[in-house]
């Protein structure tokens, strides 16, 4: 098992080193830093620019593969260059991968509990009123995109505030300056996590559903209820069990998509997290923010992906002879 | 005095009836038998008993346990009696058990839930159990997970949880059709002790009449959801009836009387096939085929038996696949498969096809059957005005090239294999268990088909089975495979009638005869253990750690069996320094 | 012995219906599917019939209505600059059900052919296949395109498409993988190996085809997924590039004006909806009608 999970693991770190090197290549060729200096007036001399542009590793007039040398060197050293304008990409990202993760993981946690429990309480009450209403919202909410989720509770968040007269729920900013109490987090907090959760917990619902289903008619179902448990004992103690099992791999494949989302949450309600942060690099030709944020981004990805499998193991004692 | 009492009882899938009007009654410490082909609503029957029918089953009639009407009971009552009063062994043991629970806390959990125990005491009651069904270190056992388990030790741990709460009715559901022949015979004897222990009332249903005519005191044979014939076993086997009951016993081949219908016209030895020395091995060191040789001559049916995990199945690939093995030969028609180039091999292909076991899975479901006929004949540039020809000769008509396989009966699919297989004309053909999966009235019909079509087109087969009495029937020699090595091979006359290896006459004496006073009258000694795994340490015989005569014989006989592998010579003989040359 | 042939030789099964027909006879059975199938024809007909019936064109602009709401006229309104909500959504959801239904096909198809390769030859081929699959997941999908997107000039929409279903089909290939390496032992697979038949031919003849369900199902879903993600990337700008629109880029607009002038956004927002839901309807009857196991056989 150790061995196995070691190989996984020097696998999972030659992919990020692999997709991270793509990822600087794709920016570093794609975008111009060198057009912000071209709005500036009095618009700077080019070689000024040049040299400029060289110091933070960032001139185009450079050989690509020098530049991607010069940058993974400071990588390996735990430096990830300089934005266009000079100032360390190192600096603020540890903060802001801290309000990223604190968005994602809390919609993710709420999300994936919320939508087991659904799931599970659905299948085995498969076409009562709790499986078709459960499954009316999930098709609504998976045909809602996050852009439009997100804008909607925006928009009814105002409306509750009006109608109460009381600023109940914030949709702008992390905290409010100045009056940053456990409360007002909280008050900031509560929408974004719901957007993500929301359509977390509705992919979640139809995919433990589904596996439920396919569980509940099993031999061994059949075997715990000859034995003499309940049919609800006999759904908890094994269909419940084995049925969670698949969920977990799914957990990695979902881990993108929840990037993506919490971008769009982000940039919605005003939270200055990595993914605000990647739209306004892009935006801004910073090659270097890009190139880190893609590599966080895949670094998450691989702890997802590794997570994935140590559950997997301790759910399934199947894998862990392999 | 009757414990389980059945009148009437009616099971609808919506419209479909799968049982109509079955009654049945069985007492304490008795075996009722229920008999049947696939489809005859036998299981369905016994589910019924149980309530663990899926919802949208109709079930009607009565169902009465000690008096108790359980039919339309409800499920908080039925709750009660399941596991304690009923109890049941399912089929598949693999699907039965939960996979990611350990097989102590399952079987604790059945005694929990019926009686007031401590987990603890549970515990050590589930170890007492696991003990009572004859599993070997049963502490160590119990905390183990299923998939650690063979089939016959899961099958065993099904058992003792049926078993835990002491049940009035045992109801076994096909208990043995998934395990191999001497664990059969292990499991029915533990079914047996379980029996002698809790004085139960067992319903044993099962398609086998072989094994119902050892365990059974009544029969009961169903067809199509109905009783057609029921009494005590001894006059229902002696003097049956109906003409249904004659049909199904006349078409069971019987080990201990059968005619041959396919020996070979003698012909002059030519070999179709020479294996040498073959060895495949899955990781280093792991040998599943280990050393076989073995030959067939044109018009000559070789019989391969062995039980699940002896490496025959591992073995036809080797040899169908035509390539060049690591170590040995596989000479076809002459030809080295080492020095094969791309054509010669496609060429070769056409003498050497093969028939599957599962007449389902061989044909490929979005085909017609003009598709799946044409398809060889496409890939060899051959005409294809051969379809309806291959049709006939397989006993089905022309018109049937424009259909699905799903439109027909498994007996009619597997007519259809064979009749690709022969589309190209081949000289010998592997059958691979070819009618293990079908009913046995038909099963007799697709072995006809398979006789007439070796006298009419010369055929030589390769006939893979593990049912011995259908070899005894077909086979002109026959190889017994064991752990990857043969263990005897010799003219079919000959080893079934003068086996000399112990594991083959162990293996005959587990095949259970379709007659009870026969079946009764011959002494039980199951064989102990199942095959292990080819990735074990093998030194010596590797048949001894199961062996009946090896703790008999003297120190140094056995160091011998200990040492030294013993080796088959020739082509009639037994692997064993201990080989018996007569009486079985 | 004689039995089987006067039992069995008469073919005892009338010839059962086509599978196909089956299926879609399941399919409309439930109300998804009809559900699905007729919004989806609804909408297509008013992307496409819509807007040559509208007294506007794409590039009108009223000088006299500027952020009108629904008049006779402006049937969804207009926008602040004076253009026609209605005709304009309209072409944007042509757009993005164009790129929907393309995505889908293209991902689809490289899914299954990349996933049934590997299963079925093993060994270099999937460890090859597998990593390049692996590469693909860990890439981060959205920032390649939005970097790239810039780069792309006007118009170039089918590139996007191309792009987008670039980074779409990893996880069915996976799937079907898992499927093949099933399939590869399935013996009809093996009885056309052992009377000669190539690799690839046995991979297109009968892998890929029996696991159309599983196909069928996903392309429509990856539909939905496309247009999602690509709604997403015109949100910020990094879509479809102007003259073309989407949905996504009209939803964008219309959010900075949404709570004054809410036509500029839930016109947008709803028929995008309706569409995904439209697709995820059908998506899961064609599953059900798919799967033998489900719906009323199931418990």
């Amino acid at each position: 098992m150790a061995s196995f999970l070691v190989r996984r693991l020097v696998g999972y770190v030659v992919l990020v080193a692999v997709a991270t090197s793509l990822a600087y290549l794709l920016a570093a060729s794609a975008l111009d830093p060198r057009a912000n200096y071209a709005d500036r007036s009095p618009r700077p001399p080019e070689a000024a620019v040049d040299a400029q542009l060289s110091a933070y590793n960032l001139n185009d007039k450079d050989p690509l593969l020098v530049r991607y040398a010069t940058w993974a060197a400071g990588v390996l050293r735990g430096d990830f260059g300089r934005s266009w304008n000079g100032s360390p990409v190192n600096d603020d990202l540890a903060r802001r991968a801290g309000v990223t993760l604190r968005l994602v993981g809390c919609g993710l946690v709420l999300g994936a509990v919320a939508g087991v429990a659904v799931g599970a309480v659905a299948a085995a009450g498969q076409y009562g009123w709790f499986d078709r209403l459960s499954t009316a919202v999930a098709f609504l909410l998976l045909a809602v995109p996050t852009v439009v989720l997100a804008n909607t509770l925006v928009i009814a968040a105002v409306w509750l505030n009006d109608l109460t007269g009381v600023r109940l729920l914030m949709v702008s900013g992390e905290t409010t300056p100045g009056a940053a109490s456990l409360l007002d987090r909280v008050q900031h907090l509560a929408l974004p996590t719901l957007t993500l959760a929301l359509a977390m917990a509705a992919v979640f619902s139809r995919y433990q559903r589904n596996l439920m289903l396919d569980v509940l008619g099993a031999d061994f179902v059949r075997t715990a209820r000859a034995k003499g448990l309940s049919r609800a004992a006999a759904v908890r103690r094994h269909a419940l069990r084995v049925a969670l099992i698949p969920v977990v791999t799914y957990f990695a494949f979902t881990f993108g998509a929840l990037l993506v989302g919490a971008t769009v949450t982000e940039s919605v309600f005003g939270w200055y997290g990595l993914g605000q942060q990647l739209v306004a690099a892009i935006r801004g030709n910073d090659v270097n923010t890009v190139a880190a944020i893609s590599c966080l981004a895949a670094l998450a990805l691989l702890v997802a992906a590794l997570a994935a499998d140590l559950l997997h193991a301790a759910l399934d004692p199947r894998v862990r002879v392999a | 005095m009757n414990v389980l009492e059945v009148r009437d009882l009616g099971v609808r899938f919506g419209e479909v009836p799968a049982v109509r009007g079955l009654g049945f009654a069985v007492a304490g410490g008795e075996v009722l038998g229920v008999v049947g082909e696939s489809g005859s609503g036998k299981s369905a029957a016994v589910l019924a008993v149980l309530g663990l029918l899926p919802p949208k089953a109709v079930v009607t009639g009565s169902v009465r346990l000690h008096g108790r009407e359980l039919v339309g009971a409800p499920d908080k009552e039925l709750t009660a009696l399941r596991g304690k009063a009923l109890a049941m062994v399912f089929q598949d043991p693999l699907a039965a058990l939960t996979p990611v629970h350990r097989v102590g806390a399952q079987i604790a959990e059945a005694v929990r839930v019926h009686q007031d125990l401590s987990r603890r005491q549970a515990w050590a009651r589930a170890v007492e159990l696991l003990d009572l069904v004859g599993i070997a270190e049963p502490a160590r056992a119990a905390r183990a997970f299923p998939h650690e388990f063979s089939g016959g030790m899961r099958q065993r741990v099904m058992i003792a949880m049926a078993v835990a709460n002491d049940p009035d009715v045992l109801i076994c559901d096909e208990p043995t059709t998934a395990l191999d022949v001497t664990v059969q015979a292990q499991v029915l004897e533990v079914l047996r002790d379980a029996r002698r222990e809790t004085g139960a009332a067992v319903v044993f249903v099962t398609h086998d009449l072989g094994v119902v005519a050892g365990i059974a005191d009544r029969v009961l044979v169903m067809r199509e959801g109905r009783a057609v014939e029921s009494g005590p076993v001894e006059e229902v086997f002696a003097r049956p009836r109906m003409p249904y009951t004659r049909e199904l016993l006349a078409a069971t081949p019987r080990l201990d009387r059968e005619a041959a219908v396919l020996r070979g016209v003698p012909r002059p030895p030519v070999p179709v096939l020479r294996v040498e020395n073959l060895v495949k091995e899955y990781r280093r060191g792991v040998r599943v085929v280990d050393r076989v040789s073995l030959d067939i001559r044109a018009g000559e049916t070789l019989g391969l038996v062995g039980e699940s995990g002896c490496g025959k199945t591992t073995l036809l690939m080797e040899i169908l696949g035509l390539a060049a093995p690591r170590h040995g030969r596989v000479v076809v028609f002459g030809r080295d498969t080492a020095r094969l180039g791309r054509r010669d091999r496609l060429a070769l292909r056409r003498d050497l096809q093969i028939v599957f076991q599962d007449p389902m899975a061989s044909l490929d479901p979005r085909m017609t059957v003009h598709d799946i006929l044409a398809e060889p004949l496409r890939m060899h540039r051959l005409p294809l005005d051969r379809v309806p020809e291959l049709l006939r000769l397989v006993g089905l008509a022309p018109e049937h090239a424009a259909r699905y396989p799903q439109d027909f009966s498994g007996g009619q699919r597997q007519r259809i294999a064979i009749a690709r297989a022969l589309a190209l004309e081949p000289r010998l053909l592997v059958l691979d268990e070819p009618v293990s999966a079908l009913d046995v009235r038909i099963r007799a019909g697709v072995v006809e088909l398979l006789a007439e079509l070796k006298a009419r087109l010369g055929l030589a087969y390769l006939f893979v089975a593990h049912d011995l009495a259908l070899v005894r029937r077909i086979a002109d020699r026959v190889a017994v495979m064991y752990l990857g090595r043969i263990a005897e091979i010799g003219p079919a006359e000959r080893v079934f009638s003068a086996p000399r290896h112990p594991y083959t006459r162990a293996l005959l004496a587990a095949v259970p005869l379709p007659d009870p006073v026969a079946e009764r009258a011959r002494p039980r000694v199951p064989l102990a253990g199942e095959t292990p795994s080819p990735a074990g340490p093998l030194t010596g015989c590797r048949f001894r750690a199961r062996c009946p005569v090896y703790p008999g014989l003297p120190e140094t006989a056995r160091s011998r069996c200990a040492g030294e592998e013993p080796e088959l010579e020739g082509q009639d003989g037994a692997a064993c320094h201990h080989a018996s040359g007569g009486a079985r | 012995m004689t039995t089987d042939v006067t039992t069995e030789a008469p073919v005892a099964a009338p010839a059962a219906p086509s599978r196909r027909r089956v299926v879609a006879g399941r399919f409309l059975a439930s109300w998804r599917g009809r559900a699905g199938l007729a919004l989806l024809a609804a909408l297509f007909l008013l992307a496409f019939a819509g807007p040559p019936a509208a007294a506007w064109s794409f590039e009108d602009r009223d000088f006299l209505a500027f952020l009108s709401p629904p008049t006779a006229a402006h049937w969804f309104g207009t926008t602040q600059s004076g253009a026609d909500v209605f005709v304009v959504t309209m072409h944007g959801m042509r757009r993005s059900l164009l790129i929907g239904l393309l995505v889908a096909v293209v991902s689809t198809a490289v899914a299954a052919v990349v996933g049934a390769f590997a299963g079925y030859y093993l060994g270099w081929t999937d460890r090859v296949l597998g990593w390049v699959t692996d590469l693909l997941l860990v890439l981060p999908a959205f920032l390649i395109i939005a970097v790239l997107s810039p780069a792309l000039g006007q118009g170039a929409w089918l590139v996007m498409v191309g792009l987008l279903a670039a980074f779409m089909w990893m996880v069915t290939s996976k799937m079907v993988r898992g499927l093949a390496v099933s399939l590869r032992k399935r013996e009809y697979v093996l009885a056309a190996r052992f009377m000669g038949v190539p690799g690839y031919k046995i991979i297109f003849r009968h892998v890929i085809p029996n696991m159309s369900s599983l196909l069928i199902v996903d392309a429509t879903l990856n539909v939905s997924a496309a247009i999602l993600t690509e709604t997403t990337l015109s949100y910020f700008g990094f879509g479809v590039r102007p003259p073309e629109v989407s949905l996504g880029g009209l939803i964008a607009d219309g959010a900075a004006t949404a709570l004054y002038a809410p036509w500029t956004f839930w016109f947008a927002a709803g028929l995008l909806i309706l569409t995904i839901l439209a697709v995820n309807l059908a998506g899961d009857a064609l599953r059900d009608a798919f799967d033998p196991a489900s719906g009323g056989a199931r418990r």
